[in-house]
């Protein structure tokens, strides 16, 4: 009955309630399209650079302060299949990550060695996708990738021989002519012009250094759960030489990045609730002070204050709760176009997303997390806008408030 | 037996200011059980202070208001009014009506406060709306209603409660001289079919003559009380 009678309320004056649903749902639609272009950059964002360091690595408690292959870790398969079956894990990849001399006939370049399991981490790294010319390598492959910058600054391509000289493990020197099997493009300029792609077993045998990885690098499913798949893996793993970093540990100059991004767009969010504030407690205002003599009347005939404010509240429920819903489904069909077919950059933007090594791209997030914190949001205005009609009816005189 | 004892009720607003008023300067007033008593006096003579504080929608400045004998000007707010609710009807000069409720709604409305069941409270909105000729306007809402249909509503939401008494202050104030008849008609007929204790307001000289007891005010104090016909 007290639904009804709210229900009824809300359409008593139809154009002011339409206007007020509108105002609510502009600003939800506004609020969950932008969080959803912001919140959809930053996951591409972060999935790009995760998927090159993975989003929680297993190091040798050495290496943080000294990268070298010296302090790598010795693993075995059945280690990384344990790890593998444990919950939230959607990969457990090896990596060894270096540094070498690359040279081609008179030039020479420093260059940042990947060493890695091909048919493990081509779909990671979306190495297929990336490939500018010449093909792929396997697991079992005595040839390299290179950077598209690298083939430019020494003018090679797939065939060619590139030599790379290096440090390998426990002083073994590593030098060795290898074949360029493929030319992908990669990250940022700097990155295409250092790159070296090398399947792990060729890596292995080329730096001496069998069953050693500089790294293991965790991808789960939920990139949400990080301390708590870190903390089972820290379980499994139980060893004092050995350490778990996740991504916010290891950059955590690209937390705060994210952080001041989004920093922003909560000023331009809390004006945009701020209107919409306003908006609804302009409606309640007259909502309430329209009805003073009805009010007067319900009291006079033994309705309890608290009941009265309640109605009220519902009404703004009910108000709110339709722009809220009308906002969210009108919202939902863009954000999904958007995922679908993100938007291409151009101009400073891009190049300075590319210098990040991002892609120039803006994909609409569809997470669920942006329409239940705006739902979230404008109940909690809708509360406080509340306040005002329950302390009016709180304080109301019958007698004064039925006096025309 | 006495329903309402007032006992040297006095209102003043302003105390001890120049502009200082005596809207009420000690009323001795006891209600009987079943009277239909009309409270005259001309504008101003402090016949709706009087209801509102025997209402209890309005504080004494000193005096008593026992209404079965409970003292209601020391209730405390939220007593008084659940004590409104269960022991006194009301009918207001106008707009007294929920506008976005049917008649048969505004009528129940005051039973479902008291946390009637559903089966009682529609029995009794029915035979309540009968019984003011309204069983063809159950549906309607106030707007589609005439004054006169709108006030006998009120009437009939006043006794859903079954209240002690009811109380209206010029309930015929808004009415052409036909509905004032057939809402007189009305309250009549269920004051003496039914008992029903009414104190009501008027300046109307038909309404006065149709009164059993009238209390004429002047100047917040009571001259006279004559009981007839
Ligand atoms: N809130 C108030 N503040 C100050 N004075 C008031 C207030 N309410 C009523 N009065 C005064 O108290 C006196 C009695 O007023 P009341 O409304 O009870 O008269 P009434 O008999 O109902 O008059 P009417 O026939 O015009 O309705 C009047 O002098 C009025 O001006
Ligand atoms: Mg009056």
């Amino acid at each position: 009955m007290y639904l009804k009678l709210a229900w009824r309320n809300v359409w008593r004056n139809r154009r002011r309630s339409l206007i007020t649903i509108a105002s609510i749902f502009f600003a939800v639609l506004f609020a969950n399209l932008m969080q959803s272009l912001q919140q959809g950059m930053w996951e591409k964002a972060l999935s790009t650079t995760m998927s090159l360091s993975g989003y929680i690595q297993v190091q040798d408690t050495a290496f943080w302060d000294e990268p070298i292959l010296d302090n790598g870790l010795v693993v075995n398969d059945s280690l990384v299949d344990q790890l593998q079956g444990l919950p939230n894990i959607s990969n457990v990849t090896q990596r060894i990550q270096s540094g070498a001399l690359v040279a081609h006939d008179s030039l020479s370049k420093f260059s940042l060695l990947y060493a890695l399991v091909p048919s493990d981490e081509v779909h990671i790294l979306e190495l297929d996708k990336k490939l500018d010319s010449g093909s792929l390598i396997s697991d079992e492959d005595e040839g390299i990738l290179i950077g598209a910058g690298m083939a430019r600054y020494f003018d090679i391509g797939v065939g060619d021989t590139l030599s790379l000289i290096g440090q390998g493990y426990h002083g073994a020197s590593a030098n060795g002519n290898f074949p360029i099997r493929g030319v992908i493009r990669y990250g940022t300029e700097q990155m295409s012009s250092s790159l070296v792609v090398m399947p792990l077993k060729l890596a292995q045998r080329h730096m001496s250094a069998p069953g050693v990885v500089t790294s293991l690098n965790v991808y789960p499913h939920n990139i949400d759960k990080l301390e708590s798949t870190k903390q089972a893996l820290g379980q499994v793993i139980s060893d004092d030489h050995i350490r778990l970093m996740t991504w916010k540990e290891m950059m955590p100059e690209l937390v705060q990045a994210f952080q001041a991004d989004t920093g922003g767009n909560v000023i331009f969010l809390m004006v945009l609730y701020l209107i919409i504030g306003f908006g609804i407690f302009g409606t309640v205002l007259m909502m309430t002070a329209e009805r003073m003599y009805e009010f007067g009347v319900l009291v006079s005939v033994g309705m309890k204050r608290f009941r009265l404010s309640i109605i009220l509240f519902l009404e703004t429920i009910l108000l709110s709760f339709l722009g809220i819903l009308a906002g969210s489904l009108a919202s939902f069909p863009v954000m999904y176009y958007y995922n679908q077919n993100p938007i291409p950059m151009t101009g400073g933007a891009a190049e300075s997303m590319k210098e990040y090594g991002f892609e120039a791209i803006i994909q609409g997030s569809i997470s669920p997390d942006i329409f239940i914190a705006d739902a979230g949001v404008v109940l909690l205005i809708v509360f406080l806008v509340n306040i005002y009609p329950a302390i009016v009816i709180s304080k109301l005189n019958p007698v004064k408030a039925m006096r025309k | 037996m006495a329903v309402i004892e007032i006992k040297d009720v006095k209102k003043i607003y302003y105390p001890g200011s120049e502009i200082q008023v005596n809207a009420l300067s000690g009323v001795n007033l006891t209600i009987e059980e079943g009277e239909f008593t009309a409270i005259v006096g001309p504008s101003g003579s402090g016949k709706t202070t009087l209801l509102n504080i025997v209402g209890g929608l309005d504080t004494s400045s000193s005096g008593s208001v026992n209404i079965d004998q409970t003292d209601i000007t020391r209730l405390p707010e939220n007593k008084l009014i659940d004590f409104r609710l269960h022991h006194i009807g009301f009918v207001f000069q106008a707009y007294n009506l929920i506008p976005v409720l049917t008649a048969k709604e505004n009528v129940g409305f005051i039973m479902l406060l008291q946390k009637r069941p559903e089966q009682e409270r529609n029995d009794r909105v029915t035979a309540l709306l009968e019984e003011v000729g309204l069983s063809d306007k159950m549906d309607k809402r106030p707007n589609e209603l005439s004054g006169g249909q709108q006030q006998r509503v009120a009437v009939a939401r006043a006794l859903a409660s079954k209240p002690r008494f009811v109380l209206a202050d010029e309930p015929t104030a808004n009415l052409d001289s036909r509905s004032t008849g057939d809402l007189l008609d009305i309250m009549l007929r269920l004051n003496q079919e039914e008992g029903t204790t009414f104190i009501f307001s008027t300046h109307d000289q038909r309404v006065i003559d149709r009164a059993r007891r009238v209390v004429t005010l002047e100047d917040g104090k009571i001259v006279s009380d004559v009981r007839q016909g």
